[in-house]
């Protein structure tokens, strides 16, 4: 990665370190808001672990413990420090670590998450180069477009329970973690985000076979599909890069409804859990690591549309 | 189809559907347990039974009323939420495309922080805080959604700051309240009222998702979010529990949609020609 970067115009990697630098600053701004959330908030700290029947010794020494007496700025310091080694505190509820809570679901919302992308960008892809290559408007995609958008996520997923589960019986109605549970989540939250690729890749298509290199490629003869291929698919692929990064967040959204429905064992059905329980570290866990999560997903993005796309290159450096 | 069509089925679908919600009390209680609501089997009646024309729920409450009621309150807290998150977005945006400098970057920089943090993920946090309630989820929306539309005016208030006719309105002295008020809000009319309608179908998915969860309205108020939660206990044996509340979640988001697409497609779109076809 160091030799890229130094191969790179100093402007690229200049661009870089302030994108990384503004990525921290947020990251450092949404522990802020989760501490304040959970510190600064009326209501006693100790009360809400122990529980209304808790003897005043024991509220005592959970203060001690949590330094709940501290002044706030000391808390604040603590608490930080805290994040930044990796210690995101104790479950009130599970009494373990909520960094080992997270990490432990964390594959299986990965999994879910990148089968999702798959399928999202395969049939967007598929279908806005189709409309793209078509000239016009279809009203079946305008159809199926508008409807995914008004589906929420959970709807959908009930939906495809229904049919798929109860009344075709071909996919599994029970809970687990295996390929036969993964098809239905995946489907449902990739197809959540099929609009918006479809018309991504649409919009840029259209673009890219307005452009004047096209008109030479046709000029000289290319086949259809060489142009198509080599002058027109790989033009229109950055914004595509650009949105499979903002996608994280929209699939950590996501993925709190879908394993919800479907039971999916993942980061989303640990929230759920969290807020049930009240379970305060536990939830403010899971929003730091979703925060983290989509901050270095859209760096890296960046950072992979830089490398794929020379127009980016210039404009960075420009 | 048309700009003008979809945005006429939009307006006519929530038009329809707010009617439903204001004729709420003519179909009584959502909350009375009727004493024949259930079958003699105990389970819930089906659609089209006589007295309830949507049957009733596994607790033997009339649907219909339900569905009205929860569909009211969907409204309620999407109407308020959509002005509040839009109105605080353009607020901002429009402070940070004309105050330019130090407040400019402070308040982008904001707005960065708030886009990075998944939207449901901090709902359910931000739930865990302010409880319950038309108000919480009032307050959870507009802190949600505010830094999606602060972005998008942002944006449209750089491009028009540059324009000659706001650059002689500023050189003549005009306070850039008076520009942003007079010369401004006129030119990105069109784009609020699409980010209004976009940011509406996002609330009632937020709004009525979280409720789902157990997040948003709480139990003896109906909500279709809560309605479709109670709807997945007889996902077996009586789905249309299930399904009249996403049937009505579903249209609600669509008459939004509609109107966003139809505004959407209102924009001219380029007189570019694919080189393909010649």
């Amino acid at each position: 990665m160091a030799e890229h970067l130094s191969g790179w115009p100093t402007g690229q990697a200049k661009q870089l370190a302030v994108r990384l630098l503004l990525g921290c600053l947020t990251v450092l701004a949404v522990l802020t808001l989760t501490f304040v959330l959970q510190y600064a908030v009326p209501g006693d700290v100790a009360r809400s672990i122990a529980g209304p029947r808790a003897t005043p010794q024991l509220l005592a020494q959970i203060r001690d413990r949590l330094h709940l007496d501290a002044p706030l700025w000391d808390q604040y310091w603590r608490y930080l420090r805290g994040v930044l080694s990796g210690n995101l505190g104790e479950s009130y509820v599970q009494k373990q670590p909520v960094r080992s809570l997270i990490a432990a679901r964390l594959p299986a919302t990965l999994l879910l998450g990148v089968t999702a992308l798959v399928v999202e960008i395969a049939l967007g892809g598929a279908l806005g180069v189709w409309e793209a290559l078509r000239g016009r408007r279809s009203t079946l995609l305008t159809c199926l477009n508008t409807g995914l958008l008004a589906t929420p996520t959970f709807a959908l997923g009930y939906l495809f329970l229904l049919v798929f589960a109860y009344q075709l019986a071909v996919l599994p109605i029970t809970t687990g973690a295996d390929a036969a549970h993964l098809v239905m989540p995946a489907v449902v939250l990739g197809l959540s985000g099929v609009p918006y690729y479809s018309s991504v890749v649409r919009d840029s298509m259209t673009a890219t076979l307005a452009s004047s290199h096209v008109r030479t490629a046709v000029a000289k003869g290319l086949p259809r599909w060489t142009v198509i291929r080599r002058h027109v698919l790989r033009c229109a692929l950055s914004p595509v890069v650009t949105m499979a990064g903002m996608d994280i967040a929209v699939f950590l959204s996501g993925v709190v409804f879908v394993e919800n429905v479907f039971g999916w064992p993942g980061i989303g059905q640990l929230q759920d859990q969290a807020f049930n329980n009240s379970d305060r570290p536990l939830l403010m866990g899971t929003v730091i690591v979703a925060a983290v999560l989509v901050v270095f997903g859209n760096l890296l993005a960046d950072v992979i549309r830089v490398a794929v796309d020379p127009r980016a290159r210039q404009e960075a450096s420009a | 189809m048309k700009p003008r069509y979809l945005i006429a089925t939009g307006l006519a679908a929530f038009a329809a559907l707010a009617l439903f919600a204001l004729a709420a009390p003519l179909f009584g209680s959502p909350l009375h347990i009727d004493s024949d609501g259930l079958t003699t089997l105990g389970l819930p009646l089906g659609i089209a039974s006589r007295g309830h024309p949507l049957g009733t729920d596994v607790l033997g409450r009339d649907m219909l009323a339900r569905t009205a009621y929860g569909l009211r309150t969907t409204m309620e807290f999407t109407l308020v939420a959509n002005i509040a998150s839009v109105g605080t977005g353009t607020a901002v945006g429009l402070a940070a495309g004309f105050y330019r400098g130090r407040v400019e970057q402070l308040l982008m920089r904001l707005v960065d922080v708030f886009l990075s943090v998944p939207t449901v993920v901090s709902g359910l946090a931000l739930a865990s805080i302010v409880g319950r309630g038309v108000t919480g989820i009032v307050v959870i929306v507009t802190a949600l959604y505010w830094a999606w539309t602060a972005r998008l005016v942002h944006g449209e208030a750089v491009r028009l700051r540059n324009q000659p006719f706001v650059e002689a309105a500023l050189v003549h002295g005009v306070r850039p309240r008076t520009v942003i008020l007079r010369h401004v809000l006129p030119n990105i009319r069109t784009l609020l009222l699409n980010i209004s309608a976009l940011n509406g179908a996002a609330v009632v998915v937020v709004g009525s998702g979280l409720s789902y969860l157990g997040a948003g309205i709480a139990a003896p108020r109906p909500e279709l979010g809560n309605l479709l939660q109670d709807g997945t206990q007889a996902l077996s044996y009586d789905p249309q529990l299930l399904l009249i509340p996403m049937v009505f979640v579903i249209a609600l988001v669509l008459s939004f949609v509609l109107v966003g697409e139809g505004i959407n497609r209102t924009v001219p779109e380029s007189e570019r020609r694919s080189w393909l076809n010649i």
